[in-house]
């Protein structure tokens, strides 16, 4: 059978229809919940919300407001949310096959690479759990074909929001500032000739739209809102075990154990913000935008101090824009090789944190610690040539 | 001058008989010869020449209260149950001196209770509450012994083998005798003593009662008998008979308990307490039996279920429950939780222990016992098992685990019925700051008993439970430090190279983001082509 849109979209659905029913029976019967816990904050949230309260009244809410206001249907169908973010993915993988066509792939390719993102189980499940992640995809697909639409005061509107929903599409600035160079400048030819129509209609809207919902929200919720929507994830100290490979030296560092004050935290923001906004955009958004996007995700994730399975949703949206010219695909071993190594990893990871987390076992050092300095050499491996990939154009 | 009053309680079986072998009691002493029973020694002393006075002003009912470790039977009227640790409830005034207080306590009560100021105090809905899991509690006898130089140094001394100790002052107690004065009680459920009680000086009186149980009818009240003596004042006991109407009781039939963290621990621990016995509520029980005797009939439906059961939870700052998963249990109407009373203290569900400013939380849930027995007197299960957390904790030296101890909860039924007026009546009357003041006056507790009669090897001595943390040992910070660098400019490396080799590839370095030698290579791929 041949692989067409209206299949392919289909076929997701199904899949998630799937996971859905599969996770209410797994609510019901097993011990451990197929539902995530994040969803029941969300759904707490909404009905604070609804009951006249603030989404913030639910202690670890870390989000923007309007996600409580989204998920307000909740209070009566508490599926909703699950719906949303599935639905969420959908829309994603089809402004991927619409970006697809505007950068001129084969309808074929392009249904064969949307699936990488629309049948890939693990994005499925993530999303069917209750993860926001599915909907933020979305939206990051919506602001890239915004771009490649030329519609930019839409991108720039998109950007704004998703930069207001969850703070690290806040990379994408520059990339996509760096891209648009081609309007004529508004301030001649001298030094500032880079100020061209485009770049500022994109810089003006990103940001009046993220201080008018920002300014809205605060206005509304006053400064619970920002302490838990922003300031709490800059003066956070995740000490719990984690895929980051700043995972343990964090605990350790944090702990009172250690008498100095640890330069740690602030300082482990340098690498991750200098590669992935300012080196990758730099070096890679002028010759592929959504590939320097992906790559500039990528090292987000893998550079940041927090690191759960929900993040990989971040970059696995846009690894169908890398695929298809990608000498993972070209050399197959390379390419298996890859997924072998990036799994196992991850698995050795999560077994060591099985025997921590259910059975108590101090695997903090060295199995914890070493997997998280395995899982990110695979990743900095991956990405390294990826980005090499990239660079030749 | 301090005034005192000192008195000597000790509850001796009914069977038991004074005689000059046992029992001496001269102009200005008394003898007592190997006296088998439970005893109580309280003090009521004024408080006017206290150096604390400005304390005692800002304060309107205050409560230290010390635990000891050992699972004590508890024998009546003494029913009173509280977790193991020391307890320091307070209500304050305005203008309370709340570092004077901490102060206070750490020079008087225990230098290792972490007590900084109000912020070291959980809030509750009748005040602020401390719990430390030190229960030592000699500083507070040497506070006692050189603020009353006049109380009987040796009594001091034997209060430091006490199961139970505890200080109190309440300016609203409806008990005349007790209002605005400190009162200081110590316990102990057994044993046989032999000791000489001493007449006290002027304004010092000092009371010695023997008392056994006579009867205890079927709506629990009790009636206790037996000879009191003022020492100094009578030369012969005098005999006493009287009833009262407990607060805290212990269950008519009998139900146990042991509370245990299931193995493995994991970071979640689940405290699983299981109960054993006839779990059926003490007063519907009675009111059966009344039916029984009247009527020749037994209809149990008919019978008032005036009674909750309830469990109290100390949760020292190392475990915590997530609100949320506990609120979950009981709209479930699982894990015999029926509904969350109270959740208070620290209940953020992320920070770590050494980020925890106070000693930790309480809950009090109310629970769902087992269905009614056909036959009353039938043995029932019941496991109340609750999903905990524990917090990551401080890194130590050449360990991976950190051992920590929680007390046992308490589990009773809390029933209504009585009037307040008739319990405070009871000579024997506590109503300690604590669960107590969760519940409306006039409420009577019947405490289920912690693990008495079960015969289990393990702990039966203890009211604590082991909980073992696992935790990263210090040692590995001297690695972790310059392989966690190491690996991350690695990579950093790693990124800049594959970068540079892409761009070399790509024909030159120099030449890329401005200059764009090969439109066609862009064409189809960036944004500005389609």
């Amino acid at each position: 059978m041949k692989l067409t849109t209206p299949r392919l979209l289909i076929s997701a659905a199904l899949m998630r229809v799937a996971f859905f029913f599969y996770g209410v029976y797994q609510d019901e019967h097993a011990e451990i919940r197929f539902t995530d816990i994040d969803y029941f904050v969300f759904t707490d949230a909404s009905k604070f919300t609804a009951q006249g309260g603030t989404p913030y009244d639910r202690a670890t809410y870390r989000y923007t407001p309007i996600l409580a206001w989204l998920l307000l249907p909740t209070t009566k169908y508490f599926w909703f949310g699950k719906l949303l973010f599935a639905l969420g993915d959908i829309v994603a993988g089809w402004l991927m096959l619409r970006i697809f066509q505007l950068r001129g792939l084969s309808n074929d390719r392009a249904l064969k690479f949307a699936s990488v993102w629309l049948l890939n189980p693990m994005v499925a499940i993530i999303s069917t759990r209750g993860s926001s992640e599915g909907l933020l995809g979305a939206m990051v697909i919506a602001l890239l074909w915004a771009v490649y639409e030329k519609h930019v005061v839409l991108s720039g509107v998109l950007t704004g929001y998703a930069v207001h929903f969850k703070i690290y599409p806040i990379i994408y600035v520059p990339s996509i500032l760096w891209a648009l160079d081609n309007s004529p400048s508004m301030l001649g030819n001298g030094m500032f000739r880079w100020v061209n129509k485009d770049r500022v209609k994109f810089a003006v809207t990103s940001f009046i739209t993220f201080a008018i919902l920002t300014g809205a929200m605060y206005y509304v919720y006053g400064h619970p809102f920002l302490l838990h929507t922003y300031l709490h994830h800059l003066s956070r100290s995740d000490h719990r075990h984690n895929f980051s490979p700043y995972n343990i030296l964090l605990y350790i560092s944090a702990s009172p154990s250690v008498q100095l004050k640890s330069p740690y935290p602030s300082l482990a923001f340098l690498p991750q913000l200098f590669i992935s906004a300012v080196f990758l955009p730099v070096m890679l958004a002028k010759k592929d935008l959504a590939k320097a996007m992906f790559v500039q995700t990528f090292a987000f994730v893998t550079f940041n101090k927090v690191c759960t399975s929900q993040y990989f949703m971040w970059y696995i949206v846009l690894l169908p824009f890398y695929l298809p010219s990608s000498t993972m695909l070209k050399n197959k071993w390379l390419g298996i090789w890859a997924l072998i190594l990036w799994t196992l990893a991850q698995a050795l990871w999560l077994q060591q944190g099985f025997e921590l987390e259910y059975l108590g076992n101090s695997t903090f050092y060295p199995g914890i610690f070493a997997a998280t300095l395995i899982f990110f050499s695979v990743n900095i491996w991956i990405l390294g040539v990826a980005i090499e990939d990239i660079s030749v154009v | 001058m301090a005034s005192i009053r000192q008195r000597h309680t000790f509850i001796v079986h009914s069977q038991f008989r004074d005689t000059a072998d046992t029992l001496n009691l001269s102009k200005d002493k008394l003898t007592l010869n190997d006296v088998p029973g439970t005893r109580q020694d309280r003090l009521i002393v004024t408080t006017d020449h206290l150096r604390e006075k400005d304390l005692v002003q800002a304060v309107e009912n205050i409560r230290i209260e010390i635990v000891s470790r050992e699972n004590f039977a508890h024998i009546a009227p003494f029913n009173r149950q509280l977790a193991w640790g020391t307890h320091i409830n307070v209500v304050p005034t305005e203008g309370f001196d709340w570092n004077g207080f901490c102060h206070w306590i750490n020079s008087s009560v225990n230098s290792k209770i972490v007590c900084i100021g109000q912020e070291s105090f959980i809030e509750v809905p009748y005040g602020y509450y401390l719990h430390s899991q030190h229960t030592d509690s000699s500083p507070l006898l040497s506070y006692i012994e050189n603020t009353y130089a006049a109380v009987n140094r040796d009594m001091l001394e034997e209060v430091n083998t006490a199961n139970y100790i505890s200080m109190s002052l309440n300016k609203n107690s409806t008990d005349r005798r007790t209002t605005g004065r400190l009162v200081a009680e110590a316990y102990w459920y057994y044993g046989r003593w032999t000791k000489t009680i001493n007449a006290g000086g002027p304004d010092h009186r000092v009371e010695v009662g023997l008392l056994g149980k006579v009867a205890d009818d079927p709506q629990g009240d009790l009636t206790y008998g037996g000879i009191l003596a003022v020492i100094g004042d009578n030369e012969q006991f005098v005999p006493t008979l009287f009833d009262f109407s407990p607060r805290h009781r212990s269950v008519y039939q009998p139900a146990v308990y042991y509370p245990d963290f299931r193995q493995p621990y994991g970071l979640h621990p689940k405290h699983l307490t299981t109960v054993l016995g006839d779990i059926s509520p003490p007063r519907t029980k009675i009111t059966v039996l009344d039916v029984n005797e009247e009527n020749g009939e037994m209809d149990a439906s008919e019978a008032p279920t005036s009674c909750l059961l309830y469990g109290y939870y100390v949760l020292p700052n190392f475990i915590f429950v997530d609100q949320y998963q506990i609120s979950d249990l009981a709209d479930a109407q699982a894990s015999s939780v029926k509904r969350v009373v109270g959740i208070w203290g620290e209940t953020d569900l992320e920070i770590p222990v050494w980020m925890v400013d106070k000693w930790g939380s309480t809950m009090l849930l109310e629970l769902i016992p087992p269905e009614q027995p056909l036959l009353p007197g039938q043995m029932q299960q019941m496991d109340i098992e609750i999903p905990m957390h524990s917090r990551y904790e401080v890194p130590g030296w050449n360990t991976t685990i950190v051992k920590h101890e929680m007390p046992w909860p308490v589990l009773f039924w809390a029933c209504n019925g009585s009037a307040e007026a008739d319990m405070t009546t009871s000579p024997f009357d506590s109503n300690g700051l604590g669960h107590e003041y969760l519940f409306a006056p006039g409420t009577m507790f019947y405490y289920l008993h912690p693990n008495q009669t079960i015969s289990n090897p393990v702990n039966t001595t203890c009211l604590v439970t082991n909980l073992n943390i696992p935790v990263v040992p210090l040692e590995t910070y001297k690695y972790v430090q310059p392989w966690t660098v190491t690996v991350i400019l690695l990579g950093c490396i790693w990124i800049f190279y594959k970068t540079f080799l892409g761009f070399r590839r790509d024909g030159g370095i120099r030449k890329s983001p401005g200059a764009k030698p090969d439109k066609n290579k862009l064409k189809g791929k960036g944004p500005k082509t389609e």
